[in-house]
Order: C-alpha cells, then structure tokens, then sequence
C-alpha cells in the first residue's frame, strides 16, 4: 500500500513538472523566434513482484504475481523547431529566417567574447553604431572582401538585406549575415533572452531572409491550453488514488483486529 | 509548485510592460513627430529538471538540454525612427522633415534638446519657437545662432522662407536677406534619445551627434505620428489574450497546489 502511494506521487510530480513547461510555453507565446518545449514522461522499469505467501507441502515456495511499474518519471526535453509565423513590420532593422539556420550573435562579457545564435532578429543600432539586439549583443556579419566574421557598424545609414542576407549599407559595402546551421538540433541548449548555445556550427549554408519581418513564437496555444486542462485533471486523479490509498491505509491500521 | 507561480508572474508582468507601451503608442497617434516605441519579448534562463525530489531518467540527467524555462521579460524598448506622413497645413511657420535627423532647440538653460515636431511659432521677441517656448536652432556662417532675443533678425510668421536643405532666408523690401541655416542633427543609435517630454529628446551621455545630410525639409508641412492604430489594436489584443492565458496558467497552479494542500482532509 505504501508502495502505491509513492507511486501516486510520481503522478504528481511529472505532473507539476510537464504543466511548468506549458506554463513556459504559455508565457512566451508571443516572444520573438521561440520555439515550443515538451516534456516526455516515461514510466519506471517494470520490476517482478513476488511473493513466500504460497504454502505447498507445508513450506512457503516463491509465487511469482508478475510485473509491476513504479509510476512515471521525467524522460526527456523536446525542442520543437518548427517555422513560427513571419510576420511583416516596419523596421529594417527586423529580420526573420525563413526555414531552418540562425543568426550569430556575440556576447562580450568583459572577459572574453562568446558566440550564441539566436531566430529572434529583432535588432536595433546601438549608441556605437552596431547592429545588436535587445541585449547588446553584437550580430555577427561575414565581410566579403575579407571573409572575416565581424559585426557589422551602421552609424546613420540605412539597411539593405537581399533574400540571402547579403547586407549593404547605404548602398555600399559588401556583407552577409553570418548564419549557421546545425547537423543536431537536438544539441542545442536554451540559455535565455532567446539564445542558443551549440557545438560544431555550420557556416555558409543556403538561407532565406527576410527584412522588416520577424518570426513569431511557434507555441500552439490551443494545445498548450487542452496539454493544461489534461495535466490538471491529471493530478487530480493522482491526488484521489493518493487520498484512496490513505483512507484505505487508516482502515488497516483502525479498523483490522478492532474489538468490537 | 512555486516556480509556476513564478514564471506566470513574469509571464503576466512582461504582457502589462509591454501594454504599457502600446498605450502609450496609442495615446500618441496624433502627436506630431511621434515616434513608436516597439518591445519585443525575451526568455528567462532555464533551469535544470535534475532537481532533489523529482524522479527523473538517469540517462538524461546529465544532457545539457535536460531544463525548463522560467518566463518571459521585455526586452529593450526600443523607437521605430520610421518616417511619418506629411500634412499641408499651409503655415510658414510648419516645417516637416522628411528624412533622419531631428531639428535642434535651444532650451530656457541654454541646453539643446532634439524634436521632431515641427509645429513652430513665432514669439513676441521676434523669434521661432516651439511650443514649450524652445528656440530653435538657426547657424550663421560663424555658427552662431541668430535666432536669439535681440538678434540680428526679427521673424514674424510670414516673412521668412525655409529651402529644402534648411537654409533660412527673410524676406524684406530689398529682397531675400541669408540668415542661416537649420541645424538638422542625427544621433547615432535607435535607443540614443531619452524622451524628456513635450515631444522633446535629449542625447544619451556619451552617444554621437552628428550633421545629418539625409533630409529634406518642407515648408508649411507638418510630420505626423508614425503610429499606425491598426497595429498597435491588433498588438493589444494578442498582449490582452496573452494576459489571459498567464493568468490561467496561475489559477492552474493555485488549483494544483490546493489538490496538494487537500491531499490529507
């Protein structure tokens, strides 16, 4: 009986566990390049239960009852990659990728500078004259004369970005965004403000811009909403087996071998 | 069970932060050299699942993808310096820029401040002026300004022209007297400009003021808001129903954590 109640409290933790996704999910249904989460809940190795109980020739012998599972554990992470919706706006200075790859940006932290990628193109001009996003960090740019990856200065002028992200300020210049892709998504670690952290980039890969756009959040708010309702309901369950298991437990302890 | 809690709390601080900002885009839909402010949303670190408690699979644990998120903020607000439209209003003393940069004015304490609107008047002194009463810049050859209290000149709101690059001319009876030139600044960046107010910006210490060379200035034009009210409704209406779902997202936790605190009646 004690062993069921552990397992109606892994029901309840998976449970909290899976609706803090959503609930993630949920509250960035409208950032920039968020791609949705899932959480994949596999149950516990099925263990053999057995038992001395049986009695044949006036000694116990093993009685095989057969396989048990222990509940539901936490399996695994699941980043959908999946386009969001590329919609229009005003600013030259928005980007969206469409179909797979990202932008490098470069974080400088004082110490040293690190590398991140981003499908969230909301860029602006910062007081030095750089493209950067709303972090400050610097988008990185590939100069073509050069063939050096370096962010790109704007001051005062305007933008210009073709379909392959070939960039030209004021009309002049030669650069291009410097997007990646990766062999594995499934490497890639979310550390916030819309980044990507990843190994073994591939650089040059064929990629379709778009300024004065930028690409929504690919949450599925209907799902996430009928994924709450389902865990909900869920961990009530859970929660009455564990209130059976506990008045059952009362019973056995009060009421067996009472005198009456 | 805290940590929904937590992460709809964010979820519905950063929706209001950025209500915030569409009202304000909207109560500014008919200020004249208006700029719209836009805010784009970011997500929290993320936390690793390997928690004390939770049963989770061995195997994953040490995967660097094994987290979850924690919400959502706003990023930096940031100004859409797109060009408004222009509107004749046929008053000389009108003057809209279409292009970058912003006219300068010289405030009470003599410091400069930056503005798009271009709705100017004439004052008593025989000087042009904003409404707030700043006078604007207007350079001579030396760099001085002439528009200055007991200056060399006297503007009414009829008698003088402005030319599309900003020179400044009076007319008199011997014909068009030069006075000078509009200073017409750019400041380098999207988020330089502090808005003090009264349409007015100030540089942010340290950024870069340079001569723009990109405009055209009209005369007896004015520029308008570049608020477009389809896009802010609609925005408000996705913030709105976004609210709504934090908030659901909160009462689901509350829900969850009373089924725990109920577990023993």
């Amino acid at each position: 009986m004690i062993r069921g109640l552990y397992t109606a409290v892994t029901g309840l933790i998976t449970g909290e566990a899976k609706q803090s996704v959503v609930t993630n999910n949920l509250a960035n249904s409208n950032t920039t390049g968020f791609k949705s989460e899932n959480l994949s809940i596999k149950k516990f190795d099925d263990v053999l239960i057995q038992n001395y109980d049986k009695i044949v020739n006036g000694k116990n012998t093993k009685n095989t009852i057969g396989s048990l599972s222990m509940g539901s554990r936490i399996d695994d992470v699941n980043t959908y990659f999946t386009q969001g919706v590329i919609t229009a706006t005003d600013k030259s200075t928005d980007f969206a990728i469409d179909g797979s790859g990202f932008f490098t940006v470069q974080r400088d932290n004082g110490i040293n500078k690190e590398n991140y990628y981003t499908r969230s193109g909301d860029f602006h001009v910062d007081g030095q004259g750089y493209l950067v996003t709303d972090n400050g960090d610097k988008v990185l740019f590939k100069n073509k004369q050069t063939n050096q990856i370096q962010p790109l200065f704007v001051g005062d002028g305007k933008l210009k970005a073709d379909k392959s992200g070939n960039i030209t300020v004021n009309g002049a210049g030669s650069y291009k965004l410097n997007t990646v892709d990766f062999a594995d998504y499934k490497g890639l670690k979310k550390v916030g403000d819309n980044l990507f952290k990843g190994a073994n980039p591939i650089q040059d890969q064929p990629i379709a811009i778009r300024q004065n756009a930028l690409e929504k959040s690919n949450v599925n708010v209907t799902n996430e909403m009928i994924n709450m309702m389902t865990i909900l309901r869920n961990f009530e369950s859970n929660q009455k087996v564990i209130q059976a298991i506990d008045e059952t437990l009362g019973k056995a302890v009060n009421e067996v071998g009472t005198v009456r | 069970m805290l940590r929904l809690l937590w992460t709809s709390q964010s979820a519905m601080n950063a929706q209001q932060e950025k209500l915030d900002c569409l009202s304000n885009n909207i109560a500014n839909v008919n200020t004249d050299g208006y700029k719209r402010v836009s805010a784009n949303f970011k997500d929290l670190v993320y936390e690793s699942l390997d928690r004390n408690g939770y049963p989770v699979a061995n195997s994953k644990t040490d995967k660097a993808t094994f987290q979850n998120g924690t919400g959502v903020r706003v990023g930096e607000w940031t100004r859409d310096n797109k060009q408004g439209e222009l509107t004749s209003t046929g008053l000389l003393t009108d003057l809209a820029l279409d292009g970058t940069g912003f006219f300068e004015v010289v405030q009470s304490d003599n410091s400069k401040a930056y503005t798009r609107a271009g709705n100017f008047l004439t004052d008593s002194n025989g000087t042009i002026v904003d409404e707030s009463g700043n006078r604007l810049s207007i350079v001579d050859g030396q760099g001085n300004n002439v528009n200055r209290v007991n200056g060399p000149f006297k503007f009414n709101q009829n008698n003088f022209n402005v030319d599309e690059k900003g020179v400044v001319t009076l007319k008199s009876a011997n014909g068009n007297l030069p006075v000078g030139k509009l200073k017409i600044m750019n400041i380098q960046g999207d988020n330089s400009m502090i808005s003090i107010g009264d349409n007015l910006f100030k540089q942010k210490p340290g950024s870069k003021v340079t001569e723009s060379t990109d405009f055209s200035i009209r005369q007896g034009f004015l520029e308008l808001s570049n608020v477009d009210i389809a896009t802010e409704m609609t925005e408000m209406l996705m913030t709105q129903r976004a609210f709504q779902l934090s908030s659901s997202t909160l009462k689901t936790a509350d829900e969850m954590w009373q089924m725990a605190n109920n577990l023993r009646k």
